[in-house]
């Protein structure tokens, strides 16, 4: 028997709405299904469907809704896929986390999957990160196009100084800022123009570079794409090489599947199927790894 | 009636409480409430497949809006859409009824003997009518509503066939079976073969109160909604109709949609007025 929950998460004054599919008997791996940036959260439903895959096979698994979207409390932040939304992610996390829940796996859908790549790099005993049609890249990828008059012009903004006034302004600003910073120390010694390229649709080296932080401390990544899906195309893109080849090389603890069809959209249900099953049968050989 | 676990909670800065919970384990439900006594009910009646998508943050904005007015409202998804349960299998024109009357015995559970109106968006407008016809009387908002079944059928092939365009899928076009089948991929089978059944002549069972018929200008189908005020206008002691520009698209990022919860929003302020106006008459 499979029981959902509804759960509000309390965000300061706002709150966060999750739908908690958690089996009677749990298993080792806890999930948090994260979706894509529609008005429902892109995917909502067919994602809630995953979970109660998930819930069957003993995962108690959480699909949230960011504040502003779906049943969550809160107004429409502008989401960027270079600066992911973390906060209501973290807190889904240690709900998720309460009673006892250790192992985690997290799974995004399009600009979710950005935001799971954050949230991942921040949470502890993560044992499974899964990628349904990442963007690889990201539109003003931050550091890499702006120099350092584009950000300052941006900052001197009247309307910058005053959402300081607000929190979720703040905590967006002060990751803003500590990404500009890192990208800005990486890139020392290399030559302006090789610093600002045409990054409309250039694979995103912040995102590459997170994913192999992240096997490196064991997590496992799938990574799924359709074949008609543009992150499949920008995959073969030569910035993508290191990422494609760990993709396709056994054990790297990275490993791609691509569907017929588009799971970026995740509306036809042979594509939700074919998803559903896949992340359903990773989850399981993450479980049977844990204690 | 059983019902799982709920969640509750109250923003008294806004002045509304929501209780959220599956009912017999299967049907998706939000109640919104004033903190006060509220002095009528709302049944908000989603609409289906995409346009569930579209219109769902505008329903859930409507809601609480409504709450601040001291208006209750009940909301829920069809089972086997959105985050109900169920088998769209088995799902036809009376199952899709049966749910709304069960969300609306939810809040008749808790708020005994205050005026209702019902409301409804594109195929949500014909259960809204069909459920306010059985309450004699019963205000009816709707925005964009489909005038039969048949044409809200069409309109979901039409779109189907450019989202498989736009996926750059040559075979989705033309799946086997035609328009049946490009439909069933986002409806319920038996409501798809009961299409030519059901239209607001033939749903609803008696006379309706006034009602409030928001077209929006750039909308999906106008000729459609302007088919529907006419058959309406045989059916309701009262039709206002009212045309609003387009606003707001399912996609947040770069739309017109406002992005702050407290933002005016033409659409939804000019219903819940109309709403507050016909239940204070109601009350009366």
């Amino acid at each position: 028997m499979i029981v959902h929950e509804p759960l509000a998460i309390p965000m300061g004054d706002a709150h966060a709405f999750g739908i908690l599919v958690r089996p009677e008997v749990e298993g080792p791996l806890s999930v948090l299904v994260l979706p894509g940036a529609g008005n429902f959260g892109n995917g909502g439903p067919a994602l809630l469907g995953l979970s109660r895959r998930l819930a069957t096979n003993g995962c108690a698994t959480m699909r949230l809704d960011y504040l502003g979207m779906g049943e969550s409390t809160g107004g429409i932040t502008r989401l960027r896929a270079n600066s992911p939304r973390v906060t209501d992610p973290h807190a889904a996390v240690e709900q998720l986390r309460q009673p006892g829940r250790t192992n985690l796996a997290l799974v995004g859908l399009c600009y979710g999957a950005r935001v799971a790549v954050e949230t991942a790099l921040e949470t502890p005993d993560l044992a499974g990160l899964a990628l349904l049609a990442p963007p690889l890249a990201a539109k003003g990828e931050i550091g890499a196009s702006w120099t350092m008059r584009a950000f300052l012009r941006r900052v001197a903004r009247p309307s910058r100084w005053r959402n300081l006034l607000q929190p979720e302004h703040r905590r967006t600003y002060a990751h803003v800022v500590r990404r500009f910073v890192t990208s800005r120390v990486r890139s020392r010694g290399t030559p302006p123009q090789a610093r600002t390229p045409d990054t409309q649709r250039r694979p995103d080296a912040w995102f590459i570079e997170a994913l192999e932080q992240l096997t490196a401390r064991g997590v496992r990544v799938l990574f799924v794409a359709g074949d008609v899906d543009k992150c499949l195309a920008d995959l073969q893109r030569p910035e993508a090489d290191a990422l494609r080849a760990k993709l396709t090389t056994p054990g790297s603890g990275m490993e791609l599947a691509v569907v017929p069809g588009s799971v970026h959209t995740f509306r036809d249900q042979d594509v939700v199927d074919a998803v559903t099953d896949l992340v359903v049968e990773w989850s399981e050989r993450i479980a049977s790894t844990l204690p | 009636m059983t019902t799982s676990p709920a969640c509750t909670w109250t923003d008294a800065e806004r002045g509304f409480r929501e209780e959220i919970a599956f009912v017999d384990d299967s049907l998706f439900t939000v109640t919104v409430a004033p903190l006060e006594a509220p002095r009528g009910l709302t049944l908000i009646c989603p609409p289906l497949a995409d346009d569930l998508v579209r219109n769902y943050r505008r329903e859930v904005v409507l809601a609480r809006r409504l709450a601040r007015h001291g208006i209750a409202s009940q909301r829920f998804h069809y089972r086997s859409t959105g985050n109900s349960l169920g088998e769209s299998q088995h799902m036809g024109w009376s199952d899709l009824v049966d749910d709304a009357r069960a969300a609306l015995n939810v809040a008749s559970e808790m708020f005994d003997g205050v005026p209702l109106a019902c409301f409804g968006t594109r195929f949500g407008g014909l259960v809204a009518a069909t459920v306010a016809s059985e309450h004699a009387g019963a205000p009816a908002a709707l925005w964009d509503p489909v005038p039969t079944l048949a044409d809200f059928v069409r309109d979901v092939v039409r779109i189907e066939r450019l989202v498989a365009l736009s996926d750059r899928n040559p075979d989705a076009p033309s799946v086997a079976g035609g328009r049946t089948a490009l439909a069933t991929r986002r409806l319920p089978p038996p409501l798809v073969d009961e299409r030519d059944e059901h239209s607001i002549t033939s749903v609803v069972g008696g006379p309706l109160g006034n009602v409030f018929v928001a077209s929006i200008v750039e909308g999906l189908d106008a000729r459609g909604t302007k088919k529907a005020i006419d058959a309406l206008r045989d059916l309701a002691t009262k039709v206002e109709s009212v045309s609003v520009a387009f606003e707001g698209s399912w996609w947040p990022v770069g739309s017109p949609m406002p992005r702050k919860e407290d933002d005016p929003w033409p659409l939804i302020d000019q219903t819940v007025e109309w709403l507050v106006d016909a239940l204070g008459a109601a009350q009366q």
